[in-house]
């Protein structure tokens, strides 16, 4: 009883702590259908996979998100078109590589500066390499959910209607957006000047791309979205021009609230896991693992792992192990924790498919390991 | 997994996680195999230790020595040796070992600290891992110096630093500027002093001047070893008279008069790289600036009152019962304080010595039929050491100087020595608690010598001498005796250099 005392606290910290952060994530991706134009972010962000990466990794900066919403706004990152190496490096890195966090460490560990610093390298790193490593990918659709995948489908058939060269997604592709035919129509004012064709035409009549604006399109699988939207913007701008005010919050709104019903449910989904693996395994026995160098360092990305604590906090989590563990397995923490967490992978399993996860924790994991290690061997 | 689903991304990857374990099996592997000296540095080492090679002084009073993880700490604190010894106190945050000391270190030596033989601790049980690398790192205290102003050949009028440690003397300002009042700045790295030119010998002391002069002391660099003098405050305008420089070295008060109107007086404060701000004050009485440097304590009507230093600023606290501030000790906890016993008729005519401190202890110490001249604390605050008089009897007012030891905790006070002359000079307790330093002055009339420096009453000096007085150790037996020792240098004004 006492157990599931413990559990239910757990559980209810663990989501009163995440769920702003979430909230946060879902409001700053639902913006982002509205103040950034993806034609221009997909052709402003470098084409380069390693500087993609490198942009990708810092965007946090921009975006001081912690590692529960930094779920939705990679996914909207994907979902509008930016390269796998930027998105996938923005999802590693932006939990740590935002001034939050670098601030939250530093007010921790402050009297230890090599630790703040070389968390932020060491995350920059890791995430650079493994968005290196995952733009080799140039297809991500094969990893991502069903869902996101198909959502995905048409918006590259878009923009290779429009953009010939783009081809790298093969007919396919085009193809199936076509095939399910009921997804795009036009705006009423377009239906009236083409009245003698059927009101469904082929998205290749579009002037410009469009892009799905809410999670509505996205939790209906059943091939046929149930809102088919006759005012579906056609770009940005003719959104801008063409919306009124109230509309548009009407749209973000609803955008909000599915992104929050989706993400909030996996988010639940994932700190539920976290607590029964901290009932089963109770943290002291993952310190107890902690006899030495390597062992220490395991120990830490195993507790940092299970106690899927958020970025902004973790430092503070990690002081109270300062004077029991080495700086090499504390960093450990700081670097693995807001990369992978039992958690996240909760919202990562709502974007990713299984063995997409399995990449990026072991990666991850290795990549930190080693990092810490050597750090532990050589500073 | 067939074919069709094997993306590129997944050979890549499951590569790589191949090839990444190999490399954490060649880590661990080699980290297993190393011993103490080997490139994988295993074992726990000291990262950081606050003292390694600087100069240290007696207002730092702990070191701290920062592992790289968790120490079994009873072999840290068994093997830790400092050479030669500095008895304190170990305690632990974390990480970080503090070593506070309990006494100052003595100026003019070099430590050094070795440790080697600690263990490594982890969380699990008290079983301890690895014997750490040896470590060894120095530091040294500063040279023992204290500066005076000459009185005697070429020396008169002039600052003169003399380098205990390294056994050398180097007159630090010119002959056209007779040297009135010195102070030293925290590190002793420069003097601020008042001057006046030489060749005005009416009225020299109405025509200071305030300078710093660099000492070059503590420092090995060649370009800082002559003396670089810098005006801080001119007498156009105003006539300079007393001065005190903060504790910080950040602050400069000055008791300023208009040389057109000598209503306008007061007192001016001059702030780093700031020019001279007048507080607005009509401030005739003593002042001293309070060891945090944040406030002025100055004599007012009848008792002290504590400034801010801002203008206009009411005063912060008000002491009725005194009539002067003494000194305070470094730390700034507490001071010493006159009563003039001008309420009480039975005590008319003298006047009694206070401890205050900031727990609000209020202990009298002495009560004297004389004067109080000056006290200073010894480095630990225990122990005071005073420049007092007592009332001669007889026909003829004669007051006997003397220095005495005062026990804080039991105010008994101990008479060490007793001075032939009435002498209005102060007393100069070494930052280590070494000795006393004082001077022995032989004043005459102003015409009998041209150029000369004055005493505080406006006697020119003709001799003087510069004693050290070693007061007996004040944790040994009562059966100690005290040292006086008699400088091989002629001039007055001694002041050790923090």
């Amino acid at each position: 009883m006492n157990q599931l005392h413990n559990a239910f606290t757990l559980f209810l910290s663990l989501l009163v702590e995440a769920i702003p952060f979430l909230l946060f994530g879902v409001l700053l991706s639902s913006s982002l259908i509205f103040l950034v134009d993806e034609r221009q972010l997909i052709t402003r962000l470098p084409k380069n996979p390693f500087l993609g990466a490198i942009v990708g990794s810092c965007i946090g900066f921009l975006f001081p998100v912690c590692e529960c919403g930094n779920v939705p706004v990679a996914r909207r990152l994907l979902l509008k078109g930016v390269s796998p190496s930027v998105a996938i490096a923005f999802l590693l890195a932006a939990p740590t590589i935002n001034p939050v966090v670098i601030w939250s460490t530093w007010i921790a560990f402050g009297d230890r500066p090599q630790i703040v610093v070389l968390r932020v390298l060491f995350s920059l790193g890791i995430s650079i390499l493994i968005g290196c490593i995952f733009s080799v990918q140039k297809d991500l659709r094969p990893l991502l959910q069903a869902t996101l995948a198909k959502r995905l489908n048409v918006l590259i058939g878009e923009s290779t209607a429009l953009s010939p060269e783009s081809s790298r997604f093969g007919d396919a592709a085009r193809r199936k957006p076509l095939a399910a035919g009921t997804w795009f129509r036009l705006r009423p004012s377009q239906r009236t000047q083409s009245s003698k064709t059927e009101s469904i035409v082929p998205q290749q009549e579009e002037k410009v791309p469009v892009l799905l604006q809410s999670g509505t399109f996205l939790l209906n699988s059943s091939g046929t979205p149930s809102r088919l939207d006759s005012f579906l913007p056609e770009t940005v701008s003719t959104f801008y021009a063409s919306v009124s005010p109230v509309a548009k919050g009407w749209r973000f709104l609803d955008n909000v609230v599915q992104e929050l019903r989706e993400l909030g449910g996996m988010l639940i989904f994932g700190s539920a896991i976290a607590v029964i693996i901290q009932v089963f395994i109770p943290r002291e026995f993952v310190l107890n693992l902690g006899q030495d160098t390597v062992t220490s360092i395991l120990a830490m990305l195993v507790l940092a792992g299970i106690v899927s604590i958020c970025s902004t906090v973790d430092a503070f989590f990690a002081l109270s192990f300062a004077s029991t563990f080495t700086s090499g397995s504390l960093l450990a923490f700081l670097v693995f924790g807001p990369m992978i967490d039992i958690k996240g992978i909760g919202l990562m399993l709502s974007v990713f498919k299984p063995r997409m996860i399995i990449y990026l924790f072991a990666l991850a994991a290795q990549l930190t390991f080693i990092f810490t290690l050597s750090y532990s061997y050589f500073w | 997994m067939n074919k069709e689903i094997l993306q590129p991304i997944d050979k890549l990857a499951i590569a790589l996680i191949v090839t990444l374990s190999l490399v954490i099996g060649f880590l661990v592997w080699g980290g297993n195999v190393c011993g103490t000296n080997c490139l994988f540095h295993t074992g726990p080492k000291v990262s950081n230790f606050s003292w390694q090679n600087k100069k240290i002084g007696r207002e730092e009073r702990a070191f701290l020595l920062t592992f790289d993880r968790p120490m079994d700490r009873s072999s840290v604190e068994k093997n830790l040796i400092i050479e030669p010894p500095l008895p304190g106190k170990i305690s632990w945050s974390g990480l970080r070992l503090a070593y506070t000391l309990e006494t100052p270190v003595l100026y003019g030596e070099t430590y050094q600290l070795s440790l080697q033989g600690a263990k490594e601790r982890f969380a699990a049980g008290n079983k301890s891992g690895e014997v750490m690398e040896p470590y060894v790192s120095q530091f040294s205290s500063r040279d023992r110096a204290f500066a005076y102003i000459g009185s005697q050949g070429e020396e008169k009028g002039r600052l003169i630093l003399y380098n205990w440690t390294k056994q050398q003397k180097k007159i630090l300002t010119p002959a056209d500027l007779i040297v009135f009042d010195f102070e030293s700045y925290p590190q002793g790295d420069r003097l601020l002093f008042s001057a006046a030119d030489a060749s005005n010998n009416s009225n020299a002391l109405s025509s200071l001047q305030l300078y710093t002069v660099t000492t070059g002391l503590n420092s090995y660099k060649p370009e800082e070893q002559s003396p670089k003098i810098k005006l801080i405050l001119d007498n156009q305008d105003y006539q300079n008279n007393k001065f005190d420089l903060s504790q910080d070295g950040k602050i400069i008060v000055v008791q300023r008069i208009n040389r057109h109107n000598p209503k306008d007086f007061g007192i001016w404060l001059i702030r780093e790289k700031t020019s001279p701000q007048p507080l607005n004050r009509s401030i005739v009485g003593d002042f001293l600036l309070t060891p945090d440097s944040k406030m002025l304590a100055v004599a007012q009507g009848e008792g002290i009152a504590l400034l801010p230093l801002q203008p206009q600023a009411d005063p912060l606290d008000f002491l009725p019962r005194f009539g002067r501030v003494i000194t305070f000790s470094s730390d700034g906890t507490a001071a010493v304080m006159v009563n003039y016993n001008t309420d009480n008729p039975k005590l008319r005519y003298t006047r009694s010595l206070f401890y205050v401190n900031n727990q609000g202890v209020q202990k009298e110490l002495l009560n004297v039929k004389g004067s109080i001249l000056d006290c200073q604390f010894n480095p630990t605050a225990t122990h005071l050491y005073c420049l007092l008089t007592q009332l001669q009897s007889g026909e003829e007012y004669r007051e006997q100087p003397y220095i005495a030891e005062i026990d804080l905790e039991t105010a008994t006070v101990t008479p060490l020595l007793a001075l032939p002359e009435y002498q209005d000079s102060k007393i100069s307790m070494a930052p280590d608690g070494l000795g006393i330093l004082f001077d022995q002055v032989l004043t005459g009339e102003a015409s009998q010598a041209v150029n000369a420096p004055t005493s505080n009453s406006g006697e020119v000096i003709i001799n003087s001498r510069l004693w050290l007085l070693i007061p007996p150790s004040t944790d040994s037996d009562n059966s100690a005796k005290h040292e006086v020792e008699q400088l091989p240098f002629i001039g007055f004004r001694p002041q050790w250099l923090p």
